[in-house]
């Protein structure tokens, strides 16, 4: 009886230990100590700034909840165009100008954003692996 | 700068290069993590559920293998689907589809999204049919192209010569195993996980066609069944996963074909035939399995970049070149942890068995837990990338046709929601954890010597098995990167 409440407890102590790198995982490992609680970013919109062909600024995962009115304001140093996997819309970007993605997040889920060639002619490439992806918009339940 | 911070940051740019996402088969996927609460929920279940397990385990007594089965041909529901012409009917329906597919391959668009060629392949047969020979029954051994392609040139053969034998019938080396089949799926691995092209139609017609050709050559030397058995490397995988499955086909003492209803993963409890290369080809499938998942997450862009570190020196292909490497040591890793579980299990139970043998009787009670993960990765997955093929039916080049008026259908990426794919992945894992801890148990007592014996022989195995579990919540856990 005293091995199975010991082995018992060990067993707990491995699961709870599991805990650990879950909570990690929610904030992609590059900065441990900040916290992104899942805060609605809409009415004002989420303002990106591309540079260099990336976004710039250390967050690179946005979080909405669904249902929400989303919106992308877009800004860029050269002619880009940026996809939104997921909800498929593309917009492209010209320097000095907005580009703005509007949609409902109607859909749940973590939908990588990328970046498409400056100039991007039809769609030889394959379906979006080989694009770099600039940030991931995660809409939650 | 600490050397930990500088692996970040190189391990950020390598996650962000345009090519450096790994090719992962074809499709994407837009799951959330699994939130926290529900994977301590799916933690503590496995635990909890796994003492019960062992609880009633000690109580129980010796348990036969035997178990309840209901022959579905004999049902007027399903009667039909045991009759010759259905079965000649769904077989030159697969010829059908292998051929479009390799012509697309060959004569269609480049395009890997208006092409049929990489949805059939990675979407299609790859998961959905896992799938189904995992949880309904081994279909693959009914539509295998290969199989039906060469017994279509036995019979033609055997109509011009009578009595004759198309194969060779060589008597397959027996010592050679099922290793022809690990180097098989090794190929295969690579080719789904490591290979950057793997999406383009051409390429995966290409790799058909030469897989075909050894196919074949091994079936002309051996004999088909004997190659089946030995050397087709997804005939031996969808085989094991339909050991799992609800179904299994018999031939009854008349001679008649039966389809049985059967309790799941019972199929697992046979260790027949259980060779050393055998272990090596499961094993190998089980770590496939989790690596192919692993590498979507932000532990594997660390890990990768250090491995990248190392071989940065060979040049163009050294981002392959470290794939490669990790693909190679993820069952190499797997296997050694196996080993060492065996060894304790040996120790524990005091048996005169070998390590080797407890290896050989204790892999099969891990596929499930290989299923269950299977399951959960690609639920949402299938569902959403799968309705892909409902366009590409109707335009299998990419040509702009409309066969069956569909080829205008967008796929609805809402079909499954988020937390549907979150409950069923928990719910796969945590079932296939409780088959595989049962599968054990059943094993033990059958081949150990006393109870207490078995009972003691289970403890490593446990542990081995939760291990096993966390480690596919966690990745189901962790936020999808790299593309």
């Amino acid at each position: 009886m005293k091995i199975i409440c010991k082995t018992f407890c060990v067993f707990a102590l491995i699961a709870l230990l599991q805990a650990i790198p879950a909570q990690g995982a929610g904030k992609d490992g590059a900065h441990p100590g900040q916290k992104s609680p899942v805060k609605s970013e809409e009415m004002s919109g989420i303002t990106l700034k591309i540079a260099g062909g990336e976004i710039q600024g250390d967050k690179k995962v946005f979080r909405v909840k669904q249902g929400d009115e989303v919106r992308l304001n877009l800004m860029a140093d050269k002619t880009t165009e940026v996809h939104l996997h997921g909800y498929d819309i593309e917009k492209t970007v010209s320097p000095g100008g907005v580009a703005v993605m509007t949609f409902r997040a109607r859909v749940a889920g973590r939908f990588p954003v990328t970046l498409h060639g400056s100039h991007s002619h039809g769609r030889k490439k394959s379906g979006g692996h080989s694009e770099k992806v600039l940030f991931y918009l995660e809409v939650h339940p | 700068m600490s050397l930990f911070i500088r692996r970040l940051w190189l391990a950020a740019a390598v996650a962000f290069l345009p090519t450096s996402a790994l090719a992962h088969g074809f499709g994407q996927r837009y799951d959330l993590p699994v939130p926290l609460g529900l994977f301590m929920l799916g933690a503590g279940a496995s635990v909890v559920l796994s003492f019960l397990g062992m609880g009633f385990f000690v109580r129980k007594k010796q348990e036969s293998v035997d178990y309840p089965s209901y022959n579905l041909l004999a049902s007027p529901l399903f009667g039909w689907m045991g009759s010759k012409v259905f079965l000649l009917l769904i077989r030159v329906l697969s010829i059908f589809m292998f051929c479009v597919t390799l012509a697309a391959g060959f004569w269609g668009t480049e395009n890997p999204d208006k092409n049929i060629v990489p949805t059939m392949v990675w979407i299609i047969w790859w998961v959905g049919l896992a799938y189904v020979c995992a949880l309904i029954g081994n279909l693959w051994s009914l539509v295998n192209p290969w199989s039906i392609i060469f017994s279509w040139a036995e019979a033609l053969y055997r109509k011009i010569k009578p009595g004759g034998s198309f194969s060779l019938e060589q008597p397959y080396p027996e010592n050679l195993g099922v290793w022809p089949a690990v180097g098989l799926f090794l190929w295969f691995a690579w080719a789904e996980i490591v290979w950057p092209h793997n999406d383009l139609p051409r390429n995966l017609a290409v790799a058909t066609l030469r897989y075909s050709i050894i196919t074949w050559t091994g079936m002309f030397l051996y004999g088909k069944e004997a190659w089946l058995e030995r050397g087709e490397a997804f005939s031996i995988m969808f085989g094991v996963m339909g050991r799992f499955s609800l179904t299994e086909t018999r031939v009854s003492e008349n001679g008649k074909n039966e389809w049985r209803l059967r309790p799941p993963a019972v199929g697992l409890l046979n260790t027949d035939g259980m060779s050393y290369s055998m272990v090596v080809l499961l094993v190998l499938m089980l770590a496939t399995v989790s690596f192919d998942g692993f590498t979507e997450t932000p532990l594997w862009h660390l890990i990768r970049a250090g491995i990248y570190e190392g071989v940065v020196w060979v040049g163009r292909d050294a981002l392959l070149l470290a794939d490669t490497i990790a693909l190679i040591a993820a069952p190499a890793l797997f296997l050694g942890v196996y080993y060492l579980f065996c060894m304790l299990m040996r120790a524990m139970s005091g048996s005169a068995l070998s390590t080797g043998e407890f290896a050989r009787l204790f892999v099969l009670s891990l596929v499930p837990i290989a299923i269950g993960y299977h399951v959960a990765h690609y639920f949402s997955f299938l569902f959403i990338q799968g309705q892909r093929i409902i366009p590409l039916l109707s335009d299998p080049f990419g040509v702009g046709w409309n066969l069956w008026g569909t080829a205008a259908y967008r796929v609805d990426i809402g079909i499954i929601g988020a937390k549907t794919t979150w409950y069923a992945s928990i719910a796969a894992i945590v079932i296939g954890h409780i088959c595989a801890v049962y599968l054990a148990h059943v094993t033990a007592l059958g081949a150990l010597e006393n109870r207490f014996a078995a009972v003691r022989s289970q403890y490593p195995m446990l542990i081995l098995m939760v291990g096993y579990t966390m480690v596919s919540l966690w990745i189901i856990a962790q936020p999808i990167t790299g593309g």
